[in-house]
């Protein structure tokens, strides 16, 4: 069924809503801008092509169910890539990881004092958050950052309301002793 | 337990962390992503065909590989021996045969002479 204008209209306004959150998100799983970038477009098109008729209120935890399935299966692919590569011994010379951080330019000039605390801060943070096992990372950007509710986190999750708050607990315990004071 | 009760500190600065790297986003990927989101929007629904057409390849491909592995030559009894067939459809009796190394000799030996 083809979509009238004031749904196009209200699926943009929302995807251009959510789609930088999302973007950030999947850079925290995947270390990669790229493939964050396809994971969102992916998601989006599938939201767009699947769910465009459900009512607007559904489009937030659906997508986010998408987001995170496409997250899940791009983290599964990949481990097994690098399963194999690490048998076969040739996937050392592509293991440097760059930092997407280092990659955003200073579009506003706000204080460099602020800007390097800052800097120093979101490193931190990114460091710390991509280093938890995926479930646990997807359970705190979801219950923190998107602040869903331990259900709507389980839905997204695709899992049980029990493991969002085990994995959460585990994510916060490792995030606070990995930063420390300065976080606590 | 709420996470929020528990270090309110940590999570409030994570959450303004995460904020902010959203607001910082470089021009050039915030471009893209909208690239990304018109390219999805202009894609349209998916026709209602699309998921019966792939099913239905999968379940010929299945039905496909089940008839041609159906249909390969499968392992026969050796067939009987065509003297044994002879045997079988001679008139001669048994004896015959039972003496046929015999009759054999003979034969060579009186070509011999």
């Amino acid at each position: 069924m083809a979509r009238t204008r004031d749904q196009t209209q209200a699926l943009d306004r929302f995807l251009a809503a959510v789609e930088r959150r999302a973007f950030r998100m999947a850079c925290v799983a995947t270390r990669s801008e790229d493939d964050a970038l396809d994971l969102v477009q992916e998601a989006m098109l599938k939201l767009v092509q699947h769910y465009s008729d459900r009512d607007e209120t559904e489009w937030g935890p659906l997508f986010q169910r998408i987001l995170q399935s496409k997250i899940r299966d791009w983290y599964r692919r990949t481990t097994v890539r690098n399963r194999w590569r690490t048998w076969l011994r040739w996937g050392s010379e592509e293991t440097q990881e760059t930092d997407p951080l280092e990659a955003v330019p200073d579009v506003s000039m706000p204080a460099v004092d602020d800007q390097v605390a800052h800097r120093r801060a979101a490193r931190a943070l990114e460091d710390a958050v991509r280093a938890l096992p995926l479930r646990q990372q997807q359970a705190f950007l979801l219950r923190v950052w998107e602040e869903y509710d331990v259900a709507q986190t389980a839905r997204a999750m695709g899992c049980s309301a029990g493991s969002v708050k085990t994995h959460l607990s585990r994510a916060l315990q490792t995030l606070r002793e990995k930063l420390g004071d300065h976080w606590s | 337990m709420n996470p929020d009760e528990r270090n309110p500190t940590l999570l409030a600065k994570a959450k303004a962390v995460l904020d902010r790297q959203v607001q910082d986003l470089d021009p050039r990927m915030a471009a893209r992503l909208q690239a990304a989101r018109r390219q999805a929007l202009e894609a349209g629904p998916q026709p209602g065909w699309m998921p019966w057409l792939a099913t239905s390849g999968f379940a010929t491909a299945i039905v496909l590989i089940t008839v041609l592995w159906w249909k390969q030559p499968q392992p026969q009894p050796p067939l009987p021996a065509m003297e044994e067939f002879e045997l079988l459809a001679s008139a001669e009796g048994l004896e015959f045969y039972d003496d046929l190394e015999l009759y054999v000799w003979l034969a060579d030996a009186g070509g011999a002479e």
